[in-house]
């Protein structure tokens, strides 16, 4: 169970001055029940990588397969686009995350109970759905937009920058959700922040100019990246550590939040 | 293509923008008073450009695709409708008339869009925009607001086409299919929604930078050289003779 990505080519304005090659042969495999990070500079390819592996356009060469099968948006893949909260387009935001579903046969009655639990799940006040989508703050409608994705059910859930340009506390509650239903579908995320990135996920590959830099655990891509000497590569915190062990502390570089930082560095205190 | 510019050093792309848009405006008035033998002639030179602008005439004649079906219903409109002498004994359609007037007109759209093609291939959307400017300086701040305001566009327009189709996937990703009134309310909201935005934090770095519409000055000055000479005398040697041809005819 898994995507497998093999060979796969994409170019822009091909055969033209503005030809760019977005993703030049990259081999993935994308395992299901864990957090796939995705990371890499602006314009490094991402959300090429990410609509391609949603179904949405056709790569120029190579494959991807989704449980052996062609990937199908809304039915075995789901995409939260970057800025999702510009896509409303409804009265209402329950008649926007309604008609996406009834548009792929679901009965009336199965809509309303799959958006209620939706709603249930990522903690938000049913009574948004009566609200015109223009009214809601960019949050609640960030949020609204991954529910209107994850009512499709999908089983492998792209998010392409989900917590970009939300406000800290925003940003806590989605990657809190994000971590909570990790358990029961495959979630590839895409962002720049690599703390969040590093937080959350298992796996991480590491997108440079159109090929796979890295990809490997958490704790492999830490040590690829000192071993690279590459601070731009390594969270915040983890450079704190590595600076640290450089000034001769005995840290470990594997830290994923603060707590962990501080009992690090408490302990190798306590050794000297 | 008309309306993609490609970087470039070419003699074409060397030209003062506003010979360039002049003479763009004066081939124009040629195409439309010129006759068959003189189209030819200027098909000949279209040609001609194309090569010394470095556009390769693949790319020259796909712009003429999605025109096509247009010409085509042109030239068919003139040869069923035109009266005058039968091309095939006993039928009253198609004319002997009904076929040249019909390929004249569609010879003159495609002249036209093949030398705004390389014009615009050949001529960065600021150069134009500059060009713009200078000839609508006569008419006032009306004149230099306009030029803005159609450079402006111009560069906004790229990257309307990018947005669209990010749209469409975002919303196909939710289960939509772009299909009748839904799929276009699905995409045009969004749509304007993000342009507009777009557009007001456009006129927000604008105004935040001075720009307002009585103090807009070119930084650059550019002077005609002596190519652009050279290339307004080719054009009125070209006009006499096509002009000459024309009305001789008459004589
Ligand atoms: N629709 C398009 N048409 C032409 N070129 C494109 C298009 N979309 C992306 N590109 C180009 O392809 C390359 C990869 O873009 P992509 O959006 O996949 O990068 P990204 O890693 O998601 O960047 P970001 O961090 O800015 O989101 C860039 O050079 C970009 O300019
Ligand atoms: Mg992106």
């Amino acid at each position: 169970m898994s995507i497998e990505i093999r060979q796969l080519t994409h170019i822009y304005d091909a055969s033209t001055p503005w030809e760019t090659i977005a993703l030049d042969r990259i081999d993935l495999t994308i395992s299901k029940g864990t957090v796939f990070g995705l990371v890499g500079g602006i314009g490094s390819g991402k959300s090429t990588l990410a609509s391609l592996m949603a179904g949405l356009g056709t790569p120029a060469h190579g494959s991807i397969t989704i449980d052996g099968e062609p990937p199908d948006p809304g039915r075995n893949v789901g995409i939260l686009f970057q800025q999702p909260e510009d896509f409303f387009f409804e009265k209402t935001l329950f008649e926007d995350m309604a008609s996406g579903l009834l548009h792929l046969g679901l009965t009336e009655e199965e809509v309303h109970k799959r958006i209620h639990s939706t709603l249930d799940l990522l903690g938000l006040d049913h009574q948004i759905l009566d609200r015109s989508p223009f009214h809601l703050n960019r949050g609640t409608l960030r949020l609204a937009a991954f529910a209107t994705v994850l009512t499709m059910r999908p089983g492998y859930l792209i998010l392409d920058e989900p917590t970009a340009s939300l406000d800290p506390k925003s940003r806590k509650r989605l990657v809190e959700v994000i971590k909570r239903i990790s358990g029961d579908i495959a979630i590839i995320y895409i962002s720049h922040r690599l703390q969040e990135v590093v937080a959350v996920s298992e796996y991480l590959a590491v997108l440079e100019q159109g090929k796979v830099a890295f990809t490997g655990t958490v704790p492999g891509y830490l040590d690829w990246a000192t071993g690279q000497d590459a601070w731009e590569y390594l969270p915040v915190l983890n450079q704190v550590m590595y600076g640290l062990q450089r000034l001769g502390f005995d840290v470990d570089l594997n830290v994923a939040c603060l707590e962990d930082a501080v009992e690090q560095i408490r302990l190798s205190l306590e050794r000297t | 293509m008309i309306g993609i510019y490609s970087h470039g050093r070419s003699y074409m792309h060397l030209l003062d923008p506003r010979t360039k848009l002049a003479l763009m405006v004066g081939m124009g008035l040629l195409i439309y008073s010129a006759q068959l033998p003189a189209l030819t002639v200027l098909l000949a030179l279209v040609l001609l450009l194309s090569r010394a602008s470095g556009l390769p005439y693949t790319r020259l004649v796909q712009g003429l695709r999605p025109v096509l079906v247009f010409f085509s219903v042109i030239f068919l409109a003139h040869l069923l409708f035109t009266p005058g002498k039968p091309l095939i004994e006993g039928l009253v359609v198609p004319t002997v008339e009904g076929v040249t007037t019909g390929s004249v007109l569609v010879l003159r759209f495609i002249l036209l869009i093949l030398y705004t093609s390389i014009m615009t291939y050949s001529t960065s959307p600021s150069g134009l925009n500059y060009a713009l400017t200078f000839f609508l300086r006569p008419f006032g701040t009306f004149g230099t607001d306009l030029a803005f305001m159609t450079g402006t566009a111009m560069t906004l327009i790229p990257g309307l086409f990018r947005e669209k189709d990010t749209i469409t996937k975002a919303q196909a990703a939710r289960g939509y299919k772009p299909r009748g009134m839904k799929g276009f309310t699905a995409l045009v909201v969004p749509l304007m929604n993000r342009s507009l935005k777009r557009v007001d934090e456009l006129s927000d770095a604008l105004e935040s930078r001075c720009f307002h519409s009585k103090r807009r000055y070119y930084y650059y000055r550019q002077t005609l050289a002596n190519r652009d000479y050279v290339a307004v005398g080719i054009y009125v040697v070209l006009a006499g003779v096509v002009l000459f041809v024309r009305f001789e005819a008459r004589f």
